[in-house]
């Protein structure tokens, strides 16, 4: 079968040879495991807050409907406008025309994945709009019209010099930087000031809602959302459906496992809370933009919706062995790693991403760090067996494992072959061991030397030694 | 905008909403599926020692490692604490919140203090180097501070631009973990968690302090 | 009154190492626990299942059912297929609509033990009597470790092996690579993760490398062995089949 060129398979193979990304992320995962285990390992109760992020999250999703509603209800109540989007060229078109109504062509953006989703930023250039990155890692990236790698830390394949040499390009021209990360932050801490003291439109997107208050929340570092957030005279922030929870007390489970969960820290420096329009202080116009996005398709599928209670810490990410060694760019989506290995074949559905179910060992470490005990090897399980029955799949491959299930439904078909591999094993060893061989076992024998066929088998001496007296 | 032009996209989203929740969700596992085994490889063990402290004495732990600097006086010693901080820092001028308590400012020697009247721009609260807030409440386990617009702690913007953050906690304001956040702080308002000073860590993952937001946090723990 | 258990061997130890399946009869009568080898058995499904064809895995849950329908206990020679039986099989029987089978693998299931779990845990045994006097490594296959829950149970069986010096292995948590059809389909990921786990191991200065599930360990076998590290792999059963009266070698 031709090689595909598109797909996980392929498309990591440059990524396993690139020795920067390679040793940046080795360095990057580590550290931040580290840092993440000896958090979780202080609080005592982190299962009992993993159950509870978990139930609460199903709750949502169960009476999802209803908590969408409820949430409309409390930001129009303080003020704020909603608006719903069934899909992306509907949130792009909202957002546009709001930016538009108010005259303005260069906006402020805090990070956010959703907007990536929405390739917002392209379809506002398109449109004569400059959607400014304002965290220091998204900045990096979009100025170097790159592709982010990483949830959490998008920058994490480039190196302190390339930033160098990109920020004397653009935002530091003329200017000879030091290559110290403390001075680069400060370059950026510079540029970015004057956009944030002179910016009218902000655009964000929505780590939590609260549908009981209207209360919505953004999660951060730099104090980079803060200036977002409070400064323009107007904001626009993007939620995906599955975004919302129930009340107050609910959205502090998730300032406990959100922190320790990403970044390994015990609380991240700034998180900020508005409830609608306050005189005085901040926005004086909030709009909520509602997105599904196909996120209705994937709380269709019974199995499949638990990737819905993803709260993006990117933990499954840092402790993956796969992402490790591959980066997020092999996984050609917004979303990486494990939960995108699940997430991504479910809303975009696009060919390469189809094979990303298979872009795994189901070893399981990934659900051992999710804040919210996504089950994600029984995810990917199910979606190989989804993916499969819709026909996405190599026909030999079907027919051989045809074959090979035939075979193992009977014992002695089963005992059949061993005993003719038996017989043959002298000039087949030969064969595994030396000659070059197409397919499957071209492609082990390509790293790892073939076990050779033993002379007898297990039940072969069972039934020579000791099926008599069975002791 | 109008939100009630995107009304079918409304009607139709919450539609496929509902037509969705009519499978329900598969069946569970077992109590320790998803559960890393104790003591094994790569997983953490239990770390016991934050329960003998009182929540005071961890928060300012806490804080300490963020770099935060943190003293601790009695109610009257707040204002000279508070002039000895400013007279080791570079400062120049300071903005308050209109309902700080002004005894608190009355030491502070040699500086510009403007009361923050709700107008001034942000580039005008840029330029000033210091802000001095109380706090609705803290959370030990943490180290935060619970900011939530009342008069002692003023709109969002002053805590914001300025580079010197110095916040007043009263010991009994402190609670010992996130869980009750929401018992002690009205969502009303605007809410700023601060957990030490503004940082990142993007660049080779090496921590940076200070890259928007105030640089030097100075925590000052009254009782 | 000794125990009897029906082994399952799996159908690659069956096929390809027998030499486990054979330690592992000797160590269980060696404790006084009579084997049955049922021989209708043959193949967990979960090749079929795992790589996404669960409607060809479905006759290989109810074969293995029937195969064992006469047994008390089951010990498994292969920690992944142990976690199939126990974490997929009544869904997968749940497909059927056959109350009959579904019945049955209520039954059966909670009967299936993995060969170390059930030394420790059923049997309550750790000291076997073995003697292996070499440097070794414990590699906690992903389903032993994360599926099972079994990780002490390998460690304390090891630890009693007389003269074992048992050696930490780096990052040992991470995933071989093998990952079944993943070895394959994703050859050079799973080549990448292999040469680390290879790496670690070397680092650890050690003889040989044991685990309880074979699958992983011909993977890893196939790169020490490539690469001329003259370091071999066990599975655990082996280790503690040594030293015994007329053990295998």
């Amino acid at each position: 079968m031709a090689r595909a060129k598109t797909g996980f398979p392929f498309a990591s193979i440059e990524q396993i040879n690139n020795s920067q990304l390679r040793a940046n992320l080795k360095s990057a995962t580590s550290a931040i495991r580290e840092k993440r285990a000896k958090v979780v390992g202080e609080k005592q109760d982190w299962e009992e807050l993993r159950r509870k992020g978990e139930r609460i999250k199903n709750e949502v999703l169960a009476s999802l409907d209803e908590y969408l509603l409820e949430l409309e209800e409390s930001v129009t109540k303080v003020g704020g406008v909603v608006h719903w989007a069934a899909d992306s060229s509907e949130a792009n078109r909202i957002i546009l025309s709001l930016i538009q109504e108010h005259g303005e062509s260069e906006v402020i953006k805090v990070k956010s994945l959703t907007t990536d989703e929405l390739h917002l930023n392209e379809y506002l250039a398109n449109h004569g709009i400059s959607a400014v990155e304002t965290d220091l890692a998204e900045l990096i990236v979009q100025l170097a019209h790159d592709k982010p790698s990483h949830i959490l830390v998008p920058a994490i394949h480039k190196s302190r010099s390339e930033i160098k040499e990109l920020f004397e390009n653009t935002i530091s021209k003329g200017k000879v930087l030091g290559d110290g990360p403390a001075e680069l932050a400060e370059a950026s801490r510079l540029y970015l000031r004057e956009k944030f003291l002179s910016a009218k439109v902000a655009v964000s997107g929505v780590n939590f809602a609260v549908a009981e208050t209207g209360t919505v929340c953004i999660v951060e570092s730099e104090g980079n959302g803060r200036m977002c957030l409070t400064l323009p005279k107007v904001l626009i922030s993007v939620m995906g459906i599955e975004k919302v929870l129930p009340k107050l007390d609910d959205l502090a489970v998730f300032l406990e496992l959100l922190p320790r969960s990403s970044t390994g820290e015990r609380m991240n420096p700034y998180t900020s809370t508005w409830t609608g329009v306050h005189t005085g202080d901040g926005p004086e116009e909030f709009h909520l933009v509602i997105l599904d996005n196909r996120r209705s398709h994937v709380l269709a599928d019974p199995v499949g919706r638990q990737a819905l209670r993803c709260i993006r810490c990117s933990a499954c990410l840092n402790v993956c062995p796969v992402y490790e060694r591959s980066g997020g760019h092999a996984y050609g989506s917004v979303y990486p790693g494990p939960i995108g290995a699940i997430l991504s074949p479910q809303l975009f559905a696009t060919e390469a991403s189809l094979s990303l179910p298979w872009a795994s060992t189901l070893c399981g470490a990934c659900y051992e760090v999710c804040p919210v005990r996504i089950d994600i090897p029984r995810v990917l399980v199910h979606l190989r067996e989804k993916v499969i029955s819709e026909g996405y799949k190599s026909k030999s491959e079907e027919v051989s494992f045809g074959v090979i299930a035939l075979i193992l439904r009977s014992g002695r078909r089963f005992e059949l072959i061993q005993r003719v591999a038996t017989q043959i094993r002298r000039p087949l060893n030969r064969v595994l061991l030396t000659v070059s061989l197409p397919g499957a076992l071209g492609k082990w024998r390509a790293a790892r030397q073939v076990p050779e066929i033993p002379d007898e088998t297990f039940r072969m001496w069972w039934r020579a030694n000791r099926s008599d007296n069975g002791s | 905008m109008e939100a009630s032009s995107n009304r079918p996209s409304r009607g139709a989203i919450l539609e496929l909403v509902k037509a969705a929740l009519r499978e329900k969700s598969a069946s569970h596992n077992s109590a320790t599926a998803g559960v890393a085994t104790p003591g094994a490889p790569g997983t953490p063990f239990p770390i016991m020692k934050q329960l003998e402290q009182s929540a005071t004495d961890l928060f300012k732990e806490v804080l300490l490692d963020y770099k935060a600097t943190v003293r601790r006086c009695e109610e009257h010693q707040i204002p000279s604490v508070i002039a000895e901080l400013f007279a080791h820092q570079e400062i120049s001028s300071a903005v308050i919140p209109s309902g700080l308590d002004s005894s608190w400012i009355e030491q502070i020697k040699g500086i510009e203090l403007i009361v923050d009247d709700g107008f001034r721009s942000a580039g005008e609260l840029a330029s000033i180097d210091a802000v001095i807030t109380g706090c609705a409440c803290a959370i030990a386990e943490t180290g935060t501070l619970v900011l939530s617009c009342q008069p002692d702690e003023g709109r969002r913007a002053i805590t914001l631009l300025p580079d010197f953050h110095f916040c007043v906690v009263r010991s009994q304001a402190i609670i010992r973990g996130v869980k009750d956040l929401f018992k002690h702080v009205s969502a009303t308002n605007p809410i700023t968690l601060i957990s030490g000073p503004s940082a990142t860590s993007d660049i080779e993952l090496k921590r940076v302090e200070g890259v928007h937001g105030p640089r030097n946090l100075f925590v000052i723990i009254v009782g | 009154m000794t125990r009897t258990v029906s082994l399952f061997v799996s159908c690659f130890n069956d096929m390809m190492f027998p030499k486990t399946a054979r330690a592992a009869v000797e160590v269980l009568n060696k404790l006084n626990v009579k084997v049955e080898f049922p021989d209708e058995q043959t193949c967990c499904g979960q090749i079929h299942f795992n790589t996404g064809y669960a409607s060809m895995a479905v006759p290989l849950v109810k074969h293995f059912v029937e195969s064992f329908s006469d047994s008390n206990e089951v010990v498994a020679l292969s920690a992944s297929c142990t976690a199939m039986i126990r974490e997929h099989y009544l869904e997968l029987a749940s497909r059927t609509h056959d109350d009959e089978l579904i019945s049955g693998t209520e039954e059966l299931v909670p009967k299936v033990f993995e060969f170390s779990e059930y030394l420790t845990e059923v049997l309550g045994v750790t000291d076997v009597g073995a003697s292996y006097p070499h440097k070794v490594s414990y590699h906690p296959t992903c389903h032993s470790l994360r599926s099972l829950h079994i990780y002490h149970s390998a460690i304390a069986l090891l630890g009693a092996v007389k003269g074992l010096e048992l050696v930490d292995l780096p990052y040992a948590e991470q995933c071989c690579g093998f990952g079944g059809t993943f070895s394959v389909k994703n050859s050079a990921m799973s080549t990448a993760m292999l040469a680390d786990k290879t790496a670690n191991i070397l680092n650890a200065r050690v003889e040989t490398v044991v685990a309880v599930d074979n699958s992983c360990l011909m993977h890893i076998s196939g790169a020490l062995r490539r690469n001329g590290t003259g370091i071999s792999v066990m599975h655990l059963a082996e280790v503690l089949a040594q030293g015994m009266d007329g053990g295998e070698g």
